[in-house]
């Protein structure tokens, strides 16, 4: 029975459809000027397509979805880089977390404690907020959000529904900025590293060219991290980290 | 008037029995004949002739008429009657009467008259000269009879500037130009030498005077003469000290040039000043101006100095700024001029390094620029990354830059005491190698140097940058992204493994994309980087696919995935 499925699996992938080579698209990045641009290619050899939005002040995206934020509004795009939604957002920047997929998660506005949730191809208003006394630096999908707490930075995730608290954990010697990966993983910024601290506590490290001021999601494994003065992509998959200048920043 | 300048002519002036006309020239009396040629004046500067009647016989006679006219030879009128006794003017036996007749050319060329005095006549010609005119900052003025040319030191020469214009309506022919005087000399053009009215000819008087004193010189142009004048005056030689010890003299004007040196640097030349004039000499002042040119030590004034007595004092140049810098030096009123050129202080040759390793495709590495000392200089440069194609067809691939700023030049900086330079803050800058063999040819221009390293891309074999393989429903989605750098990729062979690691039936499936991928890398600008989607239908279980991996070639090797497990 095993051997009949497997060659019949086999005798349809012979007919194998090819669809025409694309240019790459890797991710979506914030230039220097706040522009919106596709970044073309693969990491180590990138390129900023034409600018698709201006004033965005925050952007994320999980290498086939993508959420960018500006002044007044929240905007999706969907694998194909097609604008597949735009509504009206408060001010201020946003925090965004995809599902594992790539699917957007959801999307926090700290300036208001607004928080939207992805649910059947649209977001919608959560209907509670995370706690107002507490800086959120990150949040994850379905729905866990990294916050600080005096000095020290704990996990907290809340049930969905009523945004009950549902589990609480310090993360020592965690430091913002700090990102909460889909997988649990948390990457943090210590001096002039950055630190992927794994859901069984197991870091790795690697130095930055710059002190970072802020991360995103870029696409799948990558981060980008934004310096000073340009903003690069890091992976920790392989079997060492990767770390690549991008373009659209600034000296 | 033919019949009376007939008759002029057979009785001339002098041979009247009783009344005698002269002139008078400088109280000399001379015989006056049928002709009478006044010479030549400056257009502009009458000149009156003087005449004497003297009654030589023994009885009185009457000075009836006296008169002037203009002949038909004449371009214009230029005799004019003068000053006339009143008429009829007795005259006792040996008594006499003065008249005059001005000659008063309004433009130049020949002029004649008849004289007529009672019954005799005397034809009188002259010439008009057009005026000589000085000529200083741009202005005309006239030189007039006498012109002082001024004071000029000894070993010194005043070169003057004349011009002769014609305001005239007829063509002046410049046949003499002359200069008599000690320390004049001339310098004009080949005679004779023709003036068109409204044209101009310029030449020049100098004046050197060999010694100290007054002197006198006669300027004559086609007869017309004026006096020329200059005043020599004692001076010290001014000698520039060579280092090999010879000296080259100086005059005033002269310059002394101190040729080019770094900006920040400085040079220093010696003058002596000499006393060669056999006498005592006195030296008051000396005085230096010029941003970059000053005293070095302390001036030697004032000073004394006998007959071959000297001083000495240094100049300075110093320029703080790159370009030509003037100044000038006076001794005692003598005016010498500085000059000398600063220059940029020239950076040291730029090394261009590239991260080592970085030499294929898809890769990003850091570029610096490296000195083999400290530059002594501040300034900025530029750097450029050409990109010659290796691959057939393909001229550009745009992936290859610096970043920032995603270009292919970029701006450099570099301070004193640098040994790298700076791309802003950071002392080197990405660059990426895009995806297509060739040469990077990286160029770094400082000041007048440039530098250039050469980086050969060579061809590879496919790249693989990301394979995923996602199971949607009863098919298998294989996503590859990658890059061929030379373009000539034809065909992907993927092998899909079951739990057990064993390749699944019918083994490797092979997938002709030869007219895909060359279509894509006509028809886009990306270089040779790609992203393929392959889709397997499946009938059966999907999740017993468990891995595959993905083979590919092209005309510089064949490539392999690494084994990749489907989530």
């Amino acid at each position: 029975m095993r051997n009949r499925i497997l060659l019949s699996a086999i005798a349809v992938a012979c007919l194998a459809r090819a669809q025409a080579p694309e240019t790459p698209r890797l991710s979506w990045l914030r230039d220097a000027s706040g522009a919106l641009r596709p970044l073309l290619g693969f990491a180590a050899n990138s390129m900023a397509g034409p600018a698709r939005e201006s004033g965005v002040l925050s952007v994320a995206s999980s290498g086939t979805w993508a959420l960018a934020k500006t002044s007044r509004e929240l905007i999706v795009f969907d694998p194909a880089g097609t604008e597949a939604g735009r509504l009206p957002a408060p001010d201020g920047t946003a925090l965004f977390a995809f599902a594992l997929d790539g699917e957007p998660a959801a999307a926090l506005f700290p300036e208001t404690g607004l928080l939207l949730l992805w649910s059947g191809g649209r977001f919608e208003t959560a209907g509670w907020k995370p706690a107002r006394d507490e800086e959120v630096l990150a949040v994850a999908g379905a729905i866990s959000f990294l916050v600080r707490r005096g000095d020290a930075v704990w996990r907290v995730d809340r049930a969905v529904p009523d945004g009950r608290v549902t589990r609480e954990q310090a993360l020592p010697g965690v430091g913002a900025p700090a990102l909460l990966r889909p997988d649990g993983s948390v990457l943090y910024v210590d001096g002039k590293d950055l630190v992927l601290r794994s859901p069984d506590a197991g870091e790795q490290r690697v130095e930055l060219p710059g002190t970072a001021t802020a991360l995103n999601e870029l696409a799948g494994d990558w981060v980008c991290v934004r310096l000073p003065d340009r903003q690069v992509a890091v992976s920790f998959s392989g079997a060492a980290p990767r770390v690549f200048e991008l373009p659209g920043g600034e000296r | 008037m033919k019949v009376r300048l007939a008759l002029a002519a057979l009785l001339p002036v002098c041979a009247l029995a009783q009344l005698q006309t002269v002139v008078v020239d400088g109280g000399v009396e001379r015989p006056l004949g049928l002709l009478y040629d006044v010479g030549s004046v400056w257009v502009g500067e009458p000149l009156e002739v003087r005449f004497r009647v003297r009654n030589v016989g023994t009885a009185p006679a009457n000075l009836q008429t006296i008169g002037v006219v203009r002949s038909f030879a004449s371009v214009a009128a230029g005799f004019f009657p003068g000053i006339y006794p009143a008429l009829p003017c007795p005259l006792a036996p040996g008594a006499t009467v003065d008249f005059t007749v001005r000659f008063a050319p309004e433009e130049a060329g020949a002029f004649s008259a008849s004289l007529t005095v009672n019954v005799g006549s005397a034809i009188l010609q002259g010439r008009g000269v057009a005026p000589v005119l000085v000529v200083a900052g741009g202005v005309e003025r006239p030189l007039g009879a006498l012109y002082d040319v001024g004071l000029v030191w000894v070993g010194d020469t005043l070169d003057v500037a004349l011009r002769i214009r014609n305001a005239g309506k007829a063509a002046i022919n410049l046949q003499t130009i002359s200069v008599a005087g000690a320390g004049f000399s001339l310098n004009y053009p080949p005679l004779p030498y023709v003036v068109a009215p409204g044209a101009s000819v310029d030449f020049t008087v100098r004046f050197a005077p060999g010694a100290a004193g007054a002197f006198p010189a006669t300027l004559a142009v086609n007869g017309a003469t004026a006096i020329l004048r200059g005043t020599g005056v004692a001076t010290p030689a001014v000698l520039v000290e060579r280092d090999d010890g010879s000296t080259l003299p100086l005059r005033a004007g002269d310059a002394l040039d101190f040729g080019r040196i770094e900006r920040g640097g400085a040079v220093a030349r010696r003058v002596r000043i000499e006393n060669r004039s056999g006498g005592y000499l006195r030296i008051t002042t000396i005085r230096i101006e010029g941003q970059a040119f000053s005293a070095s030590g302390d001036l030697p004034v004032p000073a004394l100095l006998d007959n071959g007595q000297s001083v000495r004092f240094e100049v300075r140049f110093s320029p703080q700024t790159a370009g030509l810098a003037e100044g000038s030096f006076e001794i005692d009123g003598r005016r010498f001029v500085l000059r000398g050129t600063g220059t940029e202080i020239p950076f040291p040759r730029p090394a261009i390094r590239i991260q080592p390793g970085v030499t294929a495709s898809a890769q990003q590495g850091q570029l610096r620029i490296e000195f083999a000392e400290p530059s002594r200089a501040a300034g900025a440069g530029t750097l450029s990354v050409e990109f010659r194609s290796g691959v057939l067809g393909v001229a550009a691939d745009p992936y290859i830059f610096f970043l920032p700023p995603s270009s292919r030049f970029a701006q450099f900086t570099v301070k004193e005491g640098d040994t790298r330079a700076r791309f802003g803050d950071r002392d080197d800058i990405t660059f990426q190698t895009g995806t297509t063999a060739g040469t990077l040819v990286f160029t770094a221009r400082l000041g007048d140097v440039t530098e250039q390293l050469t980086a050969p891309v060579a061809p590879a074999p496919v790249g693989f940058d990301s394979v995923k393989a996602l199971r949607s429903g009863s098919q298998i989605e294989v996503q590859i992204v990658g890059y061929d750098n030379v373009r000539t990729v034809s065909q992907m062979t993927f092998t899909f493994y079951d739990a057990r690691d064993a390749a699944l039936s019918p083994g490797p499936i092979k997938v002709d994309l030869a007219a895909k991928f060359r279509d894509h890398f006509e028809t886009t600008a990306v270089g040779g980087a790609f992203a393929l989607r392959v889709v397997f239908p499946i009938v059966g279980q999907v999740s017993d696919v468990v891995s595959l991996e993905v083979d590919t070639a092209n005309s510089a090797g064949p490539t392999r995935s690494s084994r990749l497990r489907l989530p």
